[in-house]
């Protein structure tokens, strides 16, 4: 092979392992078709479902209304547990982007070993990582010991702990983006620490934050597991949908889990864009 | 902000600094004076310890020893924002969500001065820097040229004592380069500020500087004006960082100091040298050298076969060998009819003792 000239090599390097239009390129074409289908033919049916009727098991294509809609607001417990679980997703969302900032710039500091960072971010990572059931569960051993009431408190704590990582994760990637001649710039102008954070750094973290707060919310939004462990009086949204189903499954479900699709997409979209950032946010 | 140092005293000494990592020294015990008011370019190849000493002047990293004296105060553990020293980066560091105003103005927002004077003092600098009407522009919509310029602004403002400038202009270039180097000159004479300004490139720092620093290997090798280094090395590394340079081992200078006994003949010195009894090497650069015709004389004078020509337009090298064999290149301005300098010719070199220099001789292996 050593007297194969680098030209034919380059061609070689060039021809891909799967020809178009090949026995395998149809294969692999079929194995994505039926695996997007598995997973988005569901989606479509709730959300079809959300509109029409059905029949013995076939969608009324003529029955399109919103009566599902009309009939989840007016759902008083429904509302309440929106708005509780609103309430949380903001609470536990802030709370992460404080503490993750916090923990982000402590491990950034470039005096900082190479071990200490992986031991952050070990720590950090691992209650994204145990299974629900153990952070919850010891949650609940922790507050039933500390005599702290389930309730707002402790489901804002267990939201936080579990989408700490996320968010952790994005701004240390953005902090560690920003040059640190820049902020060393700051300082030889002048500018004291804080004022080098407060007007250099920050407003380069901004669109970083944006992004790791939607992340962080919509995490907080679904989150089940930990919540069933933490929960009190007030329910979230995903337990009263549950606790819905057991009774009996009402079609408003349907709209409900629509809405929620919107929403999350909608957001994980505008994150995404955020996380690319702006066009010169970074480099100049 | 305008106390002078005490009279005549250099504005800034820096005295036994060094820095250690672990194991590894980048600076040993520097000692340097900056004069108020000069051009001083510290010069080295890269890993010479330049940003090293830069870097602990500007407060960006304490020194594992030493002081930096500024008005008769040891500052060298004094916090970055607290001296009255700006640095221009050689990435620029411009703050990339802000605009050139906000950027030039930066030093003057964080000392709280009122919105007016920023204004005033912003357009005035820009107005230096030749960049008025550029204030709502991004960084990132600058060219090269014009990020360096609002850099330079950017620490011009502050009414800084010193100006540190890291190799400002090597992202550059090479025409724009010029064109720089040229502004940056007539920037530090217009406004009289005190640059200290690090480089590897010997031509920037001959046409820059006042006084040029060469360092290599985290010492101070030699201080002194571009002519000195060129014409009065003190080290073999200072001899062949600058251009080419003839090294003529195996002399020894007398007891007295008064001349040197070389292999080209023994030279009258010119002045005095510590090198009075020991063995050194005698330098003289290439156009130093010059044939001479019949009848011309000089200090010193030598036979030598040319063996090798190379007309290079406006100048012609040759290399030569001396009747006791040794080598030396000679540089002189070509000339249209076809000169003395030919292979195989023999010549009759002249030189003057003042044209040459003497370093310590390599100790022997």
């Amino acid at each position: 092979m050593a007297t194969v000239s680098a030209n034919f090599r380059a061609a070689d390097a060039r021809r891909p392992l799967i020809g178009k239009r090949s026995l395998a390129d149809w294969l692999l074409g079929a194995v994505a078709g039926i695996v997007f289908l598995a997973l988005y033919a569901p989606i479509f049916l709730v959300f079809a479902l959300s509109f029409f009727r059905t029949r013995r098991g076939e969608v009324q294509w003529d029955s399109f209304s919103l009566d599902w809609y009309g009939a989840l607001f007016s759902n008083a417990e429904i509302a309440q547990a929106l708005v509780f679980s609103l309430i949380v997703g903001f609470s536990a969302t802030l709370a992460a982007i404080v503490l993750a900032t916090g923990i982000a710039l402590y491990a950034s500091v470039p005096q900082r070993s190479e071990r200490t960072r992986a031991v952050l971010e070990f720590l950090v990572f691992l209650p994204f990582l145990l299974p629900p059931i153990i952070t919850g569960l010891s949650l609940l051993i922790l507050s039933r010991e500390i005599g702290l009431p389930r309730g707002f408190i402790t489901i804002s704590i267990g939201h936080t702990v579990f989408v700490l990582a996320i968010v952790y994760r994005i701004l240390l990637t953005r902090i560690q983006a920003v040059s640190r001649n820049v902020l060393e710039a700051s300082r030889d102008l002048g500018a004291s620490r804080w004022q080098t954070f407060r007007y250099i750094l920050l407003p380069q973290l901004g669109s970083a934050m944006a992004a790791a707060a939607m992340l962080a919310f919509a995490l907080s939004f679904d989150e089940t597991m930990i919540t069933l462990f933490l929960v009190g009086d007030e329910s979230t949204l995903p337990l009263r949908l549950y606790a819905m189903m057991r009774v009996g499954f009402t079609p408003e479900i349907n709209a409900l889990v629509t809405l929620v699709l919107i929403a999350s997409v909608l957001l994980a979209l505008i994150a995404a864009r955020f996380i690319r950032g702006r066009v010169g946010d970074i480099e100049p | 902000m305008t106390q002078s140092p005490v009279d005549g005293g250099p504005l800034l000494s820096v005295r036994g600094l060094a820095m250690r990592y672990d194991a590894t020294t980048a600076l040993a015990a520097v000692d340097l004076d900056v004069q108020n008011g000069e051009f001083l370019t510290i010069l080295g190849p890269s890993g010479s310890g330049k940003t090293t000493l830069l870097r602990l002047i500007g407060g960006f990293i304490e020194p594992s020893e030493g002081r930096i004296l500024f008005d008769g105060v040891d500052i060298a553990h004094t916090a970055i924002e607290a001296r009255p020293f700006n640095t221009v980066f050689q990435d620029y560091a411009l703050f990339p969500h802000m605009n050139v105003a906000q950027n030039v103005g930066y030093g003057l927002m964080v000392r709280g001065r009122p919105k007016s004077e920023i204004a005033e003092k912003v357009a005035k600098y820009l107005e230096i820097v030749d960049l008025a009407g550029m204030e709502r522009r991004h960084p990132a919509q600058l060219s090269g040229g014009q990020r360096q310029r609002v850099a330079l602004a950017r620490a011009l403002i502050c009414d800084p004592r010193l100006v540190l400038l890291d190799e400002p202009l090597a992202a550059l270039d090479a025409g724009l380069r010029r064109q720089m180097q040229e502004f940056l000159k007539s920037i530090q004479r217009q406004t009289g500020v005190t640059f200290l300004f690090v480089t590897h490139d010997q031509d920037e720092a001959v046409t820059l500087s006042d006084r040029i620093c060469v360092m290599a290997q985290g010492r101070v090798e030699q201080i002194g004006t571009a002519r000195d280094i060129y014409y009065r090395p003190k080290s073999r590394f200072v001899a062949t960082f600058f251009g080419d340079n003839n090294l003529i081992e195996g002399c020894r200078v007398t007891v007295d100091g008064a001349c040197v006994e070389t292999p080209l003949g023994v030279i009258d010195l010119a002045a005095p040298t510590a090198l009075a009894g020991k063995r050194a090497t005698l330098c003289i650069r290439p156009e130093s050298l010059s044939p001479l015709s019949e009848g011309e004389t000089a200090d010193m004078s030598i036979q030598a076969q040319v063996t090798a020509v190379d007309f290079a337009g406006p100048v012609t090298r040759a290399l030569l060998e001396t009747d006791a064999g040794v080598r030396l290149s000679l540089k002189s301005f070509s000339r249209p009819e076809r000169d003395s300098i030919l292979a195989g010719a023999r010549l009759t070199i002249g030189f003057t003792a003042s044209a040459t220099a003497l370093i310590p001789a390599e100790a022997a292996p």
